[in-house]
């Protein structure tokens, strides 16, 4: 993927996990259509998923997803004469990336206690990820309390598959990363109508952080133009103190004169997430709220909280709406800037905007049928998602030329044999 | 030992508490029995248990919202089928607070047996239920036998043999 | 380049903190009485290929990812 996701579906909720174990194999389907404004990007989902239980205890799924994106994608800002950010966009037919993923797991459940494994692979033409994942739970108190432990671990490998003379183009090696993460839990039923559930997830990260296609802008304010600005793999120049002009249509050579250098993070990442959920039945309504909020610490200081609310509501005959709002808020990485005036010593930069400080706000609603006594159920969902630079609860580096907003589709069928 | 003068006040007092307590005991087997009373489903009557004394009881309790409990209603057909002309009795008591979700499950799956609801809690509370289902066979002097917790297709075959013997062996 | 968050120690603290509340005894929801705990809606994310879906995009777009483990509370089912 061209924007390239860090992180997987290692150890994602995929199913809404509850303590028995489905008696009958079950097939779903999914389809999701997302796009995002001014012409930026756009996805088609498809997702197959089935399960299976086998002999008296164990489960089996498996996933197999596939993602076909177009459109264009940042690659980095600039600044006019009077500093102003401005935007440089590669757009066209050449970005078209088709992802694909499967991922089967096995789980065992216990009298008082649940084990699973997973495992699974993702692959695009530039980037290609392994994961597995062990999760335990185990129940006490007749279920009143619930704890849980997860480990899972991602191996990745990215390269930049751009080719021609574009700004996209870097070098072509083959860059490895790898992802480790820790979860502990407990959950716990408050009443006969609530439950809460605390998660805390530690993660590490190492290696080739940074996005093989994006570039960072530097121009030197200095007059003398002493800075020298040398380009690593597109040549160099030191032409400094010039002030650019646009850069639309402008070629790579002349590009060397005002410093255009590549994505580069450091190498090791640590973040902690505390995760926060509450739950609760609403009597006499057949309707049920749901609250999260998650912390997250992150050592390159993009920090973030998410608050999360969701309701459920029952409407009778086997219809059930579903309405979510969420709002997201981080802060820019500590070496992140928009654009750059001057090179940093230790050369660690990144102007990606998932590095930026900006606020998000999304809401979803989403309608389910049940039919055929349960044996198929149809889904619809949508998601509208915002993300502006005025949302942004704290006060960090980022620009609103990186706002956009997103539209996502999505329409679903369960069955149930 | 001191001799107890039964013409005392006291003596009277102690000798009736401990006939109480002695009676207490030999019926504390089948206490939840007497203080458990779950109404019929179909016919709306409050049942007493007690009058299930003279055949071997298989006493269930289930719920529409348990997932375990769908899958012990054929085994419990069955038994039924099979085993009631040998003495055997069958109670399924829904623990749903709402009987409208009661009648719902039983339209998705059919009982043959005799089916009865307990709203209140306090059926299971007596009978020391620690998880969903539960069933107990209890012997034809109302004591209780045996509990099973949960329900998985391969407890069928166990909790029939167990039936099976205790029918042949009349206590 | 590893630098301990100043907030990393109060964070731990915290979740260390509210660990043994949760597990504290309080009043214990019984057996029989988890049926609205069961009910559909209850299910926080009901559509689970659309929450994987929608959790992959927030992560492709955000800095933060995870942290989202398995589900709670039990049906007191056996």
């Amino acid at each position: 993927m061209l924007s390239a996701a860090l992180a997987l579906p290692g150890m994602s909720a995929t199913a809404a996990e509850t303590s028995y174990r489905s008696e009958a194999p079950s097939l779903s389907y999914n389809r999701a259509d997302y796009t995002e404004s001014g012409e930026r990007m756009e996805v088609k989902v498809d997702q197959l998923s089935a399960s299976a239980p086998i002999g008296e205890r164990l489960e089996a799924r498996i996933n197999l997803i596939r993602d076909v994106m177009s459109g264009a994608s940042p690659v980095f800002n600039a600044s006019r004469l009077m500093g102003t950010p401005f935007q440089f966009l590669q757009s066209g037919a050449s970005i078209r990336d088709t992802r694909e993923a499967i991922d089967a797991s096995l789980g065992y459940y216990g009298d008082s206690h649940y084990v699973a494994v997973r495992g699974g692979r993702s692959s695009e033409d530039d980037y290609e990820s392994n994961f597995a994942s062990l999760d335990f739970r185990r129940y006490f108190n007749q279920k009143n309390t619930t704890l849980t432990a997860s480990a899972a671990y991602d191996d990745d490998h990215l390269w930049n598959s751009a080719e021609g003379d574009g700004l996209l183009t870097g070098p072509a090696d083959v860059e490895h990363r790898t992802k480790a993460e820790l979860l502990l839990g407990v959950g716990q039923l408050l009443d006969k109508n609530s439950l809460i559930e605390l998660d805390l997830t530690f993660s590490h990260s190492a290696g080739y952080l940074s996005d093989p296609y994006k570039k960072v802008y530097v121009a030197s304010r200095d007059p003398l133009g002493l800075v020298p600005l040398l380009g690593s793999g597109l040549g160099g120049g030191s032409l400094g103190g010039i002030a650019p002009v646009e850069l639309a249509g402008i070629r790579p050579g002349l590009l060397n004169l005002v410093g255009i250098y590549e994505d580069n993070r450091p190498d090791e990442r640590d973040q902690w997430i505390l995760l926060g959920r509450y739950s609760r039945y609403l009597e006499g309504t057949d309707s049920a709220v749901h609250l999260d909020y998650r912390l997250a610490l992150d050592e390159w200081g993009a920090d973030s909280h998410t608050l999360e609310l969701k309701w459920n509501k029952g409407l009778g005959d086997g219809w059930i709406f579903s309405s979510g709002l969420r709002y997201y808020t981080q802060r820019s990485a500590d070496f992140y800037r928009v654009s750059y005036t001057n090179l940093p010593g230790d050369r660690i930069m990144s102007s990606d905007y998932r590095l930026a400080g900006f606020g998000a706000v999304s809401g979803d609603l989403g309608l389910a049928k049940s039919l055929l006594d349960g044996h198929l159920t149809l889904r619809i969902d949508y998601q509208r998602y915002e993300h502006r630079k005025a949302w942004e609860l704290t006060h960090s580096r980022g620009d609103k030329l990186d706002d956009f907003d997103t539209d996502l589709f999505s329409l679903t069928l369960e069955s149930v044999f | 030992m001191i001799a107890i003068n039964p013409n005392t006040r006291p003596a009277r007092l102690f000798v009736m508490a401990a006939f109480l307590l002695t009676s207490a005991t030999t019926a504390g087997a089948s206490t939840p029995l007497a203080g458990c009373h779950p109404v019929s489903l179909e016919k709306g009557e409050t049942l007493d248990l007690t009058t299930y004394r003279g055949h071997l009881l298989y006493l269930d309790f289930w719920a529409s919202w348990c997932p375990p409990c769908r899958q012990s209603f054929p085994f419990m057909n069955s038994l039924h089928k099979q085993l009631t002309a040998d003495g055997l009795a069958i109670l399924a008591v829904s623990l749903d607070e709402n009987p409208t979700d009661a009648r719902a499950f039983l339209e998705q799956v059919p009982a043959g047996f005799p089916i009865a609801i307990d709203t209140s809690g306090k059926c299971p509370e007596l009978f020391g239920v620690e998880g969903m289902p539960t069933s107990y066979l209890i012997g034809r002097d109302g004591s209780i036998l045996y509990r099973h917790t949960g329900f998985k297709p391969s407890d069928a075959a166990e909790l029939r043999e167990r039936i099976v013997k205790t029918l042949d062996h009349p206590e | 380049m590893t630098r301990t968050h100043p907030s990393i120690r109060s964070l731990v603290l915290a979740a260390l903190l509210l660990l043994p509340l949760s597990a504290c005894q309080r009043q214990e929801v019984r057996p029989w009485e988890r049926g609205n705990l069961a009910k559909p809606v209850m299910v926080r994310d009901p559509g689970a290929q659309y929450n994987a879906l929608v959790e992959h995009f927030h992560a492709s777009k955000e800095t933060t990812s995870g942290g989202y483990g398995l589900g709670a509370g039990g049906c007191g089912c056996d």
